[in-house]
Parts: structure tokens; sequence; C-alpha cells
């Protein structure tokens, strides 16, 4: 716009400003004029306002209106000349109207209807011929020719070019604008192809083809806006229609009355084929629209010559702040590197005296020249060099090995050098080197050498040692186990788990977990109170033999010794050590002899064990329960103490041979024992011999059986013997019978058989019962016996009948006076129990040897007819028997 | 050697400032239709979001939580009532923006012959119980005297609602706008809205606690283009609420009509909001204690993003 005369404007302000009150007064009289903005043609403006001020007049009765139609030039000489009252223009012009003129206000914002619908807002139109496919967008308009209304319009130049900036592109700069006057030269401008793109109004291109200006399809839009409901394409945001301006010296009373009338106007149809309708609403914000001229810097707030601080501090703030920041930094670099270069400086001195003081070994080396560049005084001493004789010295005469910066670097030396002192002598060093300078051709080592050989003593001695160890172990055969008891860890060697039939990588890791999975569960408590007694410090050693259970399923004995070795700070137990050794089959032995031990002392018979030679080594309870010989009494002797004098001496040489011969005797003999009884024995002797089958020991079990021996003869003599009268029975005297008569053969003479039947005995039994018959045959029994002498035999055979077997007769006579006795004494008067009792006897008898053989059943029977014979003539008498 | 590593850590430490603004992750945000949320809308469509905010329109408040739970989503839109919610669920939210405070756009309406809320004792009320129909409902019936017990409460999304009234199923809904408008159009009247319980239903921005480190320019940025929308809806509105019509699908005097019943608090607001005991915090831990998360963190509500920002470069 004119800046040039814009003081002059001003000047015609403040001359408004005093005038005021004298132009409101003379306003009533003149009629007020109400300027527009044409957009297109003049005439088409006019046509379309001219409804509003006929309204006008109508409605706001003592004040004339007139209608006064601009263009963008034409309205501005108007201002000047202070020409119009009321204004309706483009939002961006008011805002100069509006700087120019202070007392400028919106009174109404203009309302359009198309179709019945209001439209309250506005928006720039970027307009491209069709089938112009190179401008699709924003950044194509770059380096085109843009078409324009004027710089000064909003929807026709700033909202298109704001909108552009904000996308990143600044049009001014790149694109080319041709400034034309009104709409209509824009569209054609664009259509003919004189200009790439127009700007202009929202709507106008719309009016256009429904008034049949315009091809539908002649343009395109773009950078279109989605805004929904909005009914005309835009290429901008929008932004509030135009705004009636009422300029200064309109008075408030006709403001308001305009105001009224306006806001109450029924729009304005729209003209047969011509725009839309007109109405007026209450004033929109246009801070929207300040904001963009304003970010565009075009008037009125356009950009001063002056560049202020503030300006700049306000476009530039970032890189201002880099800019400071930059420089800030830049100082204090410079401040450090002062300060560097004193520290530097501080450095080199102590390194200087570092590198003297030190007493390692050092020396700075320059490989490449294979000299000693530098040494202290400790290398001096170590080399056997003076310094000053040491320094230049080639590195060939102090180290024998080819020694360059490869094989000295590094934290570990992974050789050990020789070095050669000035007495020739050599000695093992590591050396480890130090680039000084850090860059590849000046090879200047800082070196530092340290004298190993006594490390290297030491590393062989625990070579060594390990060594032995490990031999140790290998040759005991051992598990090895290491228990971390705090955390439960636990280390084995390969024997331990082969011993349990594993490889060590099954069972890992392995833990104290391990351990309890192979423990038989009932060894477990006792293993665990040893290991409690060694860590409460109770016991020293932990040793204890338990089951673990093998990799096939068995459970083995194993031996298990250890020590805790390592406690923690508070006297917790930490680790422990120990073996592990299989003993299932000492186990096996060990339980066997328990066993063998448990009979030896246990068994009921008499166990006594003698070495060759009859020694006795031990003997077991019960034998000094049989013999009434304690142990120690006897350890030592042999057992012949045990003899008596019931076996020979023969008895016992052939015990000793069959024992010799057999290895073992068996049998029965009377011992005696300490307090002089005698008592049987079973015995059974075995020889024990080794692997060579010498004799080791001799066994022998014995058992007491005097009791069994008496019970043995009790029972013999009751086979034999009578139960009652306790003479022999019939077997008894059928063997005495032929013994005696065997007697007889042999030695001559004679011997009777008597068969006694004792008369009336049944009726004894009968009347006095059989208690008293018992007793009466015990009596005559007695006295019976009594009259017979040694050599004969008396025997009871059956109820009241008896044999009597006479021997060593000489001669049948003999045999008499002892037969009449028997039958005197059986005759006898009894009282038993005091009852009278009379029996008597009937004999009969026969002689041997006789003329026809006979054996002892005829002698018998012959004895027994002879009874009868005696018993048929009247009892009580004795018959010899005659065989008719 | 070492001087080259040395150059070499220190470019890596400098990159992040050399290499612009950007942080690596993007940070997903998430929201569904509701006028105040709209201003996220108009700041993706006019560039103003930091590079790395992804934008995600979802359906309803539900699906943003779902979001968020299944970590589709670093942060959403949501009312404070169902972060509050959200939380006692295990969710650790942060809240770091007030969008705005409700102010009549959230409605009981009813039956014209229900006129006051003591009259719904017996009734049948469609409501969406996940959302913030569900704070809206328990409110209004602690007005009129009345608990849920004493009423027959249906759980209804709200796209059923006006077919709901239309078959007379429902004796009452409550909802929002626009909606709100519609069924009142359908013959319903309001019987209670946020007006009578203000300061009450905050819709605000709520983050993911363990992406606060990392994201914390995009989130800086995330407020100030709000903040930029939200000047935008004041300075121009029209081209704004024609903008909201399009991205909502509804008219524009639908679009008015809702932002009547909101208030949009600006920065200075918003540090008020988020600023300790504040009301947002007093009634976020009312919401808490009501959920059942007596001992949450108190840190939940943090006014760090709405502090006057670096405008920065990024």
């Amino acid at each position: 716009m004119a800046r040039d005369i814009r003081t002059l404007r001003r000047f015609l302000g403040g001359m408004l400003l005093v005038l005021l009150p004298w132009q409101t007064a003379m306003a009533v009289a003149e009629p007020l004029v109400f300027g527009v903005l044409a957009v297109r043609e003049e005439a088409r403006t006019e046509a379309r306002y001219r409804p509003v001020l006929d309204y006008l007049e109508a409605a706001v009765p003592g004040i004339d209106f007139e209608l006064r139609v601009f263009d963008v030039e034409g309205i501005d000489a108007a201002l000047q000349r202070n020409e119009v009252d009321l204004l309706l223009t483009t939002p961006t012009h008011y805002e100069i109207v509006r700087s120019e003129n202070a007392l400028s206000s919106v009174l109404a914002t203009q309302v359009s209807y198309h179709r019945g619908e209001a439209i309250r807002s506005l928006g720039g139109v970027i307009l491209v011929r069709a089938g112009r496919d190179d401008i699709a967008g924003l950044a194509d308009l770059r380096g085109k020719r843009i078409a324009s209304p004027g710089d000064c319009c909003l929807a026709g130049y700033q909202a298109p070019l704001f909108e552009a900036l904000n996308a990143g592109h600044d049009l001014r700069g790149s694109a080319d604008f041709v400034f034309l006057n009104g709409h209509d030269a824009v569209i054609a401008a664009v259509r003919e192809g004189r200009a790439d793109a127009g700007f202009v109004r929202s709507g106008l291109v719309e009016e256009m083809v429904e008034n049949g200006e315009l091809r539908a399809d002649a343009f395109k839009v773009i950078n279109r806006q989605a805004l929904g409901p909005y009914p005309y394409r835009v290429s901008t945001r929008l932004y509030p229609e135009w705004p009636l301006v009422v300029l200064g010296h309109v008075g408030n009373e006709t403001e308001r009355r305009i105001a009224a009338a306006l806001f109450a106007m029924e729009p304005t149809s729209a003209g047969d084929g011509g725009p839309a309708g007109i109405g007026f609403g209450p004033p929109a914000e246009y801070l929207s629209v300040e904001r963009v001229t304003r970010t565009l810097g075009l008037p009125p707030y356009e950009e001063q010559d002056r560049i202020t601080w503030r300006q700049v501090w306000e476009q530039y703030r970032i890189e201002s702040i880099i800019l400071a920041a930059s420089a800030v930094i830049i100082l204090l670099l410079g401040i450090a590197l002062l300060l560097r270069h004193q520290a530097l400086r501080a450095s080199e001195e102590r390194f200087r005296r570092f590198f003297q003081d030190n007493d390692s070994v050092l020396l700075l080396v320059d490989f490449r020249g294979g000299v000693v560049r530098d040494a202290n005084r400790a290398a001096a001493r170590f080399y056997g060099w003076p310094r000053a004789e040491l320094i230049g010295r080639p590195l060939t005469d102090i180290w024998v090995d080819d020694v360059g910066p490869e094989n000295t670097s590094g934290i570990e030396a992974r050789d050990v050098h020789t070095a050669r002192l000035r007495t020739g002598e050599t000695r093992h060093v590591e050396a480890h080197a130090t680039a000084l300078k850090g860059e590849e051709h000046d090879e200047v080592y800082f070196v530092i050498v340290h004298d190993v050989s006594e490390r290297i003593r030491a590393r062989n001695a625990l070579a060594d040692e390990r060594r032995r160890l490990a031999n140790v172990i290998e040759g005991t055969h051992a598990g090895i186990w290491e228990w971390n008891i705090q955390t439960g860890e636990v280390v084995v060697n390969e024997r331990w788990a082969e011993m349990l039939g594993y490889r060590l990588a099954d069972l890992a890791p392995t833990t104290i977990d391990t351990w309890h999975r192979l423990v038989h569960p009932d060894d477990r408590l006792k293993a665990e109170r040893v290991l409690d007694a060694c860590f409460r410090g109770n016991a020293d050693y932990y040793d204890v033999e338990l089951r673990m259970r093998h990799h096939d399923g068995d459970w083995m004995w194993v031996v298990s010794r250890g020590r805790v070795l390592e406690w923690t700070e508070d006297g917790e137990p930490l680790r422990m050590w120990g073996t592990q050794q299989d003993v299932t089959e000492h186990k096996h032995m060990e339980q066997q002899l328990q066993l063998a031990a448990s009979v030896f002392v246990h068994a009921r018979e008499a166990i006594m064990i003698t070495d060759p030679d009859a020694r006795i080594v031990d003997v077991n309870a019960a034998f000094a329960e049989m013999t009434g010989w304690n142990r120690e009494e006897v350890i030592g002797r042999t057992p012949a103490f045990l003899r008596s004098e019931k076996q020979d001496d023969a008895f016992y040489r052939r015990l000793r041979t069959r024992l010799e011969k057999d290895g073992y005797w068996s049998g029965e003999l009377w011992n005696r024992r300490r307090d002089g009884t005698l008592f049987a024995e079973r015995l059974t002797i075995s020889r024990v011999t080794d692997a060579d089958g010498q004799p080791t020991n001799y066994i022998a079990l014995a058992s007491d059986i005097t009791a069994i021996k008496a019970y043995q003869r009790e029972l013999e003599h009751q086979a034999s013997h009578d139960a009652l009268t306790g003479l022999p029975n019939r077997v008894l005297m059928a063997d005495r019978l032929r013994r005696a008569m065997a007697e007889t053969r042999r030695k001559g003479g004679l011997l009777a058989v008597a068969f006694l039947d004792l008369d009336g005995f049944k009726s004894v039994n009968d009347r006095f019962g059989h208690e008293m018959g018992d007793k009466l045959l015990i009596e005559v029994s007695r006295d019976f016996a009594a009259q017979l002498r040694e050599v004969d035999t008396l025997a009871r055979i059956s109820g009241d009948e008896f044999v009597i077997v006479l021997g060593a007769l000489e001669n049948e006579a003999a045999a008499k006076p002892v037969i009449d006795r028997l039958i005197e004494t059986a005759a006898r008067e009894r009282r038993i129990d005091g009852k009278p009792v009379r029996v008597s006897a009937s004999i009969g008898y026969t002689f041997y040897p006789q003329d026809e053989p006979v054996d002892d059943e005829d002698l018998l029977r012959q004895a027994d007819t002879a009874m009868y014979a005696a018993k048929e003539s009247g009892r009580n008498r004795s018959c010899r028997y005659r065989s008719d | 050697m070492h001087r080259r590593r040395f150059l070499l850590y220190s470019a890596i430490s400098l990159s992040p400032w050399l290499g612009g603004c950007g942080e690596p992750e993007p940070l997903r945000v998430s929201y569904h239709p509701w006028i105040g949320y709209e201003t996220l809308s108009l700041a993706g469509q006019f560039g103003w979001l930091p590079g790395n905010v992804d934008l995600e329109r979802r359906h309803s408040a539900s699906a943003s939580l779902d979001a968020l739970r299944e970590e589709q989503a670093d942060a959403a839109a949501l009312t404070l009532d169902e972060v509050a919610r959200a939380r006692t669920q295990g969710l650790d939210l942060v809240v770091v923006l007030v969008f705005d405070v409700s102010a009549g756009a959230d409605v009981v309406l009813a039956d014209p012959t229900i006129r006051r809320i003591a009259d719904l004792r017996g009734r049948r009320i469609g409501v969406e119980t996940s959302a913030v129909g569900s704070l809206m409902l328990d409110r209004a019936l602690e007005a009129g005297g009345l608990d849920r017990s004493d009423v027959t409460v249906i759980d209804l999304p709200a796209d059923r609602h006006l077919v709901a009234w239309e078959n007379r199923r429902v004796d009452a809904l409550v909802n929002y706008e626009p909606l709100a408008s519609r069924l009142q159009q359908a013959g319903m009247a309001r019987l209670a809205d946020s007006r009578d319980f203000p300061d009450t239903i905050f819709d605000v921005l709520a983050v993911r606690r363990e992406r606060l480190g990392g994201a914390r320019r995009s989130l800086h940025g995330l407020v100030d283009a709000h903040f930029r929308a939200l000047e935008h809806l004041r300075i121009s509105r029209q081209d704004a609420i024609y903008r909201i019509s399009e991205i909502g699908g509804v008219g524009p005097e639908t679009v008015r009509r809702s932002l009547a019943g909101v208030l949009l608090p600006d920065r200075v607001s918003n540090l008020r909001y988020l600023g300790t005991e504040s009301r947002l915090v007093e009634v976020g831990g009312e919401f808490l204690h009501r959920y059942g998360g007596g001992k949450q963190s108190a840190d939940w509500i943090s006014d760090e993003f709405v502090r006057s920002g670096e405008r920065n470069g990024a």
C-alpha cells in the first residue's frame, strides 16, 4: 500500500478526531455512504447489495443511505477522502483500515446464504486448470506464475500464502505473483494459461458454474480442506466473512439502529442466476486473520527497517541460544586447554620422579632402534651397569631372547624371557611394555621388568605338590569330596562318581542334595548326627560308614571320612573336605564275622576253639556254665583237665586218630566239672584249615547230656522191669535166663527155672481192693527176693505170676530147700493196713540142661506145666516137671 | 586408540541433541469420538503433533482401555473415573492433561412424565456401564436419594440408546452429546446433566507410567499441540467447527451444541486442576476409593507436561 503517505493519513486521522463532534452533527443531514469492495464487476456487486440498501432506507428512518461500489484502488482513495461511513470489505483490508483509523470498528459480519444455509466463513481457493497434472499440491506451486486479485486480499492472497508457508513453502520467494484487477481477471488468466494458478475466494467458482459462466470441470482445486458441510471447495482454513466496518464518525445511536436493523433483516434472496443471498450477523472474531497478516509480515504488520535485538531474539531464539552456548563452550575449552598444559607439566615432573625413584626395574626402550633410551636406578642395579652406560646400550646386551613389542605387551606376559646381567649371569624375567607415545612410527616403549626366577621356582614346587596329591588320590583310588556347607555346593572327583556307578558328568551339578538322594535313609540320620558333632566342634573328624545307592539300584557300603577345614568369621562351618572308600566287601565280611561271633556268644552249646596243638584259644559262656571253668582259667591249656576216668586212654587215642583222618569226631563221653562232678557230654570236634589245607584251629561243640542219659537209663529200666515191684519183667527175665543158660553151658552145673503163682490173690483183690493187692505183691516180692542169692533172678511176669531162675546149682537137690522156703514165705500170715491177708504159692520147676536140647521157651513151658500140676494137687506146694 | 574411542563415545552421547528431537519409540495415543478430544484430531490435521506421535481413533472408551491393557497404546483420552477404575485393575496410568470438564454435555434423559430423579425408583435405566455413564448415573441417583438397588440398570452401549427409547424398552437413559440432542428430539426430557455435578466429570489424557520417562519430549509436544488446537478452536471457531463436523460425521449445529456443554480449560486452568489439593485430585481420590484401590500411589496426577513448555523445535 502507499507507505509514503501514511504520515499524511495519520495527520488526516488526527484531524478527523478533532473534527468529530461537528462531523457527527453534520452526518445526520448527509446520506451515509455504504461502501462495498467489489469482488467481481462493479455492476454485479451493485446489484447484489442494492436490496440491502433499500432495506436500510426503509428500516432506519431519518437516515439516507448511498451505495458505492469500489475496486481495490478506488476504496483506498475514498477512505483517504473520508468519503465512506460504512464499509463492507475483506477482513485483511479491514485490518489496514483499522490501523489507519483507530475509531473504526466492526458493526456486523456478513452472512451469505446458499440454498437456505447460512455461511459465516470464507476461505481461499487455489485454482489450477484441469489437466495440469504437474501441479498437485502446495509444493508444486514453487516456481509457478500465480495470479491474485491483490496482496491486501485475504482469500485471494494472504490465506493461501499462509497455508503454503505453514506447509514449509514461502511462495513469495519461490513463485511469481501477478496481481490483476478483480477475481474475474484471475479466473481468465488461469483459464487462458497466462498464469499457472490463481487465488480466488471461496464460492466464486461455484457461483460461476451455476451461472453457466464456467464449466464445472474447468478447474481443479488443490490442497482441498476437509470441512464437512461447508458448501464450497477451499484450499485454506476458514476465516470469518466480511466485516461491516463502521468508521468513527457515525454516532453511537445511529450505529445501534443500523445494527438492529441489519440483524433483523431477512436474508436477501438470490437474484435470478445471481449470487447468494446476503444477511448480517453479530461481529465475528477476526484474530485469526490478524495472525495470518502478522505471520506474513504484511501491512499493517510489516517489518520495520530497524532490526532490534528484541526482534532478533524473537526470531532467532534457538539460533541465539546455540551461538551463546557455543561461545561459552569455546571459552571453557580455552581455559581447559590452559589447565591441561599446566597439568601436563606437573605430570611430566611426576613421571620423572616415579620413573627414577621406583623400586621396580623400569626402562624406556626403542624397539626399532634396538637401544635402551632410559633406565631408572633399579634397572641399573639389576643389570649391573651404571645408569649412564645402560642408557644407549643395545637391547641385545641385556636381553637374550629376541624381544619385541609383540611379545611383551598385555597384562600377562605369556613368555618368560631371559635377561643377561653385566656379570654374564642370566635370569628369568617377565617384561611388560606399554607404548609411550601411542603412534606407530615412534616405537618407544615403557617396559617394566620383573625377576621371576623365584616365582618360577615356586610355581614348579606347586606343580610338584599338585602332582603328588593327584598321584596319592590316584594311588588310593579314593573318591574325593569337597563340600561348601553354606552354599550346599559339592565338588567330587571322577572316582567318587564311578564308585556309585555314575560318570561325573551325569551327576553334575553336584550339591549336598545329590548326596542326600544317594544315601540310605536309615544311615542319613547317623551321618547327620556325626556331622552335627563336627560342626559344633565336638568331633574333629567325620568318619561314618553308610550305604549309598549304586546306579544299578543296589545299596553299597562306603566309608566317608572328612574334616571341616574352613570356618566363617562367625565360627560357622564353611567348607569340608574328605574321602570316600568302597567298603562293601569289608562290610559283608564284617557282618559275617559279627554273625559268627554272635553265634559263638549266644549259643546254648559250649564252644571251644583251640589252636592246632589243642591249646584253648577261646571258649564261650555256655562252656563256662557247663564245665564250671571260666574263660581266663582255660585259655592256653589243653582240654585234658576235663577228662574223667570213665573213658580210657584208648578211647582218646581213637578219638585223635579219627580226628586226624576225617577232620572231625562226634560222640558221647563223660567229663568232669571243676567241682568234680561228672557229666555226660555229646561232643563234636571239627578241624579248620586255611586255604592251603593246614590246620589252623579245632572247634569243639559240646552239650551236657547227663540228664538225658539218666532219663535214658530210666527208660531202659522201665522197659525191663516191672513198675510196681521193681522186679525184672518178662523181657529181662528171658534175657537173664538165656544168659544163665549160656553160663551153665560154659561153666557146667545146673540151673532151675521155677514158675510161681500166688494162690488166692484174686480173692484178696476182690475183697480188699486193688490197692491192697498191690501192696501185698510188693511185700511178697520183697520177701521172695530176700530168699534168693545174687546169681538168682526173680521176675514178675504177670499179675500174680513170678518166674525164678536159680543159677549155679551143683545138683538138683540144691534147688529144693530154696523152693520150699519160697512156699513157706508165700504162705506166711501177713497184715496189710491192719487187715489180715493170707495167700499161698504154687510153684512148678524144671532143670537145665536136660537130655534133650531145650531152649528158654521150653523151660518156661515146662515150669508152667509143673505149676499147674502143683495147683491141681492142692496148692501151696511145689511140683517138679515130669515129661510124662 | 583411546582418543578415537573417546570421540566415538562423545559423538554417541551428543547424538540425541544432534539428531534432532526424535525419540526412537512411537507414542501411540488412543482416543474416541468426543467433542473434548477433537483438539487431537485438529492437531493431527494441521500437522502440529510431534513426529513420533501416532493417533488412533477408536470407537469407544472401552476400546481405548483395551488397547492400553494389551499394550497397543501408550496413552489414551479417558474420563477421570475410567482412569481410576483402570488403576484399581492394575493398569498404572498417570493423568497429564485435562481436555475438558463436562458441564452439561453428559445427561440423564427420561420419559417426560418423570419429573424428579426420585421418581426413577423401580424404573428401567439404560446406561453404558463401562464408561462415564456409570458415574453420571451414580451421581444422579445419589442426588435423588436413590441407589442402584432401587432401579433396574440395563447395560446398553451408546449406539443402542435411540432404538431402546423408540421401543420404550427403557424409562431413562444416561448418555452424552450429541446423542443426547437426538434423543431429546425423539421426545425424551432432560432430567439432570453434568451441570448439576460441576467439576465431576473430567476428560483427561492418561499415559502408562512406564512410557513417561522415554517419551517426555513427545508428551510435551502433544500437550503443546492440544493447546495450539484449542487456540485455533477459540480464534477460528467456524473453521474448527466445520473440521470437527467433517471428522465426527455430525452437523455443525450438533458440534456447536456439544461445545456448549463442556468447559475447555487453558494451560493456567490445567495447572490448577492438576496441582495438589485441587478438586480433580480430590474427585480422583474418591473414585480410587470407590473402585476399591485404597492404597494406590498418590502420584498418578502430574502437572509436569502442562507447565509452559519448551516450544521445542522438534
